[in-house]
């Protein structure tokens, strides 16, 4: 089912997504960026949906924390500290590239032993996706099939058409969402006006990566004198891991609870491009050469993920690139590689 | 469990039933689950041990597969976790994850001669292969274990090689990279690889287990490699630094490999092509 809501009305749409229990999270204007964040019912005319790319903290950050308590451990007991169940969270305004990197971490964490704790806040999330209406010189979707419209993984979709938003139902939980929110039906020619919209940004992306035959060409690549040219780029900070939103390492530490004198065992985001990634003890390193782990991080994308979950592992939303601080470009390395590019 | 799910990374409690020596900076920690199940495992799976309040660290399960009533595990102190453990003593309860990771082949290899070579702590997961054949003898042909370590006390479970040389049609070959002065050794100095000119393999019908420090791993391979095995006949078992255990943290990948769910134990074939193994 389709529908229209205009555009003065998503600040009244998402003070009905509040009023029905969920936890809202939205994009917002910050002094450059447009970032996510938690909206409250007095909050809802800050959300603005006129974005490219979002940035910190990654919308991963609400199914896998930055820092998350697993358990608790105390007078020989242990205690889960699963996230509620029964939350409801939604988030308005993810770009088809971020849906699909969702899709993506689901693959990750529930394959089995299914991650309980992602599973409870992927279970508790509304997700009401928006289509791109524009693109910017870091985006390169479109080599993936993973924007910039999206065909599944919402429960609701809008496209912007201006000064309206087409809204697509796309799970029974985004229906039942709406069922009491009055919005007049789509028309043809709003359908019309979003294949037109969704065929301009197409247009307008300029950065590509070639996939045909590129896990053959990636294994190739394995001892290529790249990584090494690379190495002497990058700082092994490890940004690109932050911030993208397929990269699900994480570390497991155990911490003093002061109060109890008891334990928590907690998880913190890792990054393949950090030195301690693959450090064993007495200063044993599998990747102690930056090479190597640059040479992890573009491999995993682009090479290991389709034998590990079936897909490639990057939804080409150009993050890693606008955050590099050394300008390494991952759609240049492949072309590189590719012997597209001198 | 609450909220109905399975939660993977709660640990079970076992206690310690016996601290035993194996050399200044290696114990072996006989325990038993305080449910009072059996942690059943089969050879060259590792669990996760937990430390409260320091942390986990993944260990061979290196006792007899088939004793139901406990298991066991040689740490070796060589880090945080591994530091707290040393002062754990009988009577203190630690956490179990696991047990974990592909098993040496040994449905597949029966009826085959058996050559394990190992390198220092490398033993431990050997270990239950050997108690597992000793208690199956008629199932494999010869046995050779091909044992190397930096000196004689760098050695671990040498109060069962007695019992391991009457197990009958195996042979032990013993090596250490040196000696220190006034300590009595009878056996072999110099690499590991070199016992293998020792050893007399049918081929095609001996199936080779390898586990050590990786550079040893690496030159035992090409060795054996030369010597006419096939990499689908000689298994290594791998070490890599491992959080969760089961194919989440991202830490143990090997190429697209996760040494923790499709290892640790691996054969040549599997692992030839792959990056950042055996350089």
């Amino acid at each position: 089912m389709s529908f229209i809501i205009k555009r003065e009305d998503i600040p009244h749409f998402s003070r009905h997504v509040i009023s029905k229990g969920y936890t809202l999270f939205a994009p917002v204007k910050g002094e450059f960026k447009h970032s996510f964040k938690k909206i409250a019912e007095n909050q809802v005319e800050d959300v603005s949906l006129d974005f490219v790319r979002t940035t910190m903290p990654p919308l991963k950050s609400l199914l896998i924390p930055p820092r998350e308590t697993l358990l608790k451990i105390r007078n020989g007991k242990v205690e889960e500290t699963l996230p509620d169940a029964a939350s409801r969270t939604a988030i308005l305004g993810v770009h088809p590239c971020d849906v699909n990197a969702m899709s993506l971490l689901e693959r990750v964490y529930m394959d089995r032993p299914k991650d309980p704790y992602f599973e409870a806040r992927r279970k508790s999330l509304l997700v009401i996706a928006l289509n791109c209406k524009t693109a910017d010189e870091y985006c390169f979707c479109t080599s993936f099939g993973t924007g910039p419209s999206l065909e599944e993984g919402f429960d609701l979709l809008l496209t912007d058409l201006g000064d309206r938003f087409l809204l697509e139902t796309g799970s029974r939980k985004g229906a039942e969402l709406i069922s009491d929110f009055y919005m007049p039906r789509a028309t043809s020619t709003d359908i019309l006006e979003k294949d037109d919209t969704i065929r301009r940004v197409k247009g307008m992306i300029r950065r590509h990566v070639n996939t045909a035959g590129l896990q053959r060409i990636m294994i190739g690549a394995l001892y290529n004198p790249i990584w090494n040219e690379l190495a002497g780029m990058c700082t092994g900070c490890g940004a690109c891991n932050m911030v993208c939103p397929t990269c699900f390492c994480f570390n497991m530490t155990d911490e003093p609870e002061l109060d109890s004198g008891g334990t928590v065992r907690i998880r913190t985001w890792d990054g393949c491009l950090l030195w301690e990634y693959a450090e064993v003890a007495l200063g044993g390193n599998f990747r102690r050469d930056l090479s190597a782990r640059i040479r992890q991080f573009v491999n995993h994308k682009m090479n290991y993920w389709l034998n590990q979950y079936g897909s490639l592992g990057c939804v080409g939303c150009g993050r890693c690139i606008e955050q590099c601080p050394a300008g390494i470009d991952i759609t240049r390395v492949v072309a590189r590689l590719r012997g597209e590019t001198p | 469990m609450s909220n109905g799910f399975e939660n993977p990374y709660v640990p079970a409690f076992a206690k310690v039933v016996e601290v035993r020596n194996e050399n200044s900076i290696t114990k072996t920690f006989t325990m038993s689950m305080l449910n009072g199940e059996a942690l059943r495992f089969r050879p060259g799976q590792f669990n996760i041990v937990s430390y409260f309040g320091v942390g986990e660290s993944a260990f061979s399960i290196c006792s007899n597969p088939e004793e139901r009533n406990t298991f066991e595990n040689t740490v070796r102190r060589v880090g945080r976790v591994t530091t707290a453990l040393f002062n754990v003593k009988p009577g203190d309860v630690l956490g179990i994850r696991g047990p974990y990771g592909k098993p040496w082949p040994l449905e597949k290899a029966a009826g085959n001669d058996l050559i394990l070579i190992a390198g220092g702590m490398g033993l431990a997961p050997l270990r239950p292969v050997i108690h597992y054949v000793a208690r199956h003898r008629d199932l494999y042909g010869s046995v050779d274990l091909l044992y190397g370590a930096r000196t004689p006390d760098d050695m671990i479970y040498t109060y069962e090689f007695e019992s391991w040389r009457n197990i009958p049609n195996m042979r032990l070959y013993l090596t250490v990279d040196y000696v220190p002065q006034n300590v009595k050794w009878e056996h072999d100095v110099g690499v590991v690889t070199e016992l293998l000119r020792y050893v007399k393999p049918r081929m095609r019908y001996t199936t080779v287990f390898v586990c050590g420090p990786e550079v040893m791993m690496k030159f035992t391979a090409q060795l054996l490699l030369r010597m006419g095995f096939y990499p689908s006949e000689v298994y290594l078992s791998l070490e890599r630094r491992m959080k969760c255990g089961i194919g989440k943290c991202g830490h143990c990948q090997i190429g697209y490999k996760y040494v923790c769910k499709d290892g640790p134990v691996f054969n040549l074939e599997e692992i030839g092509l792959l990056p950042d193994v055996i350089e």
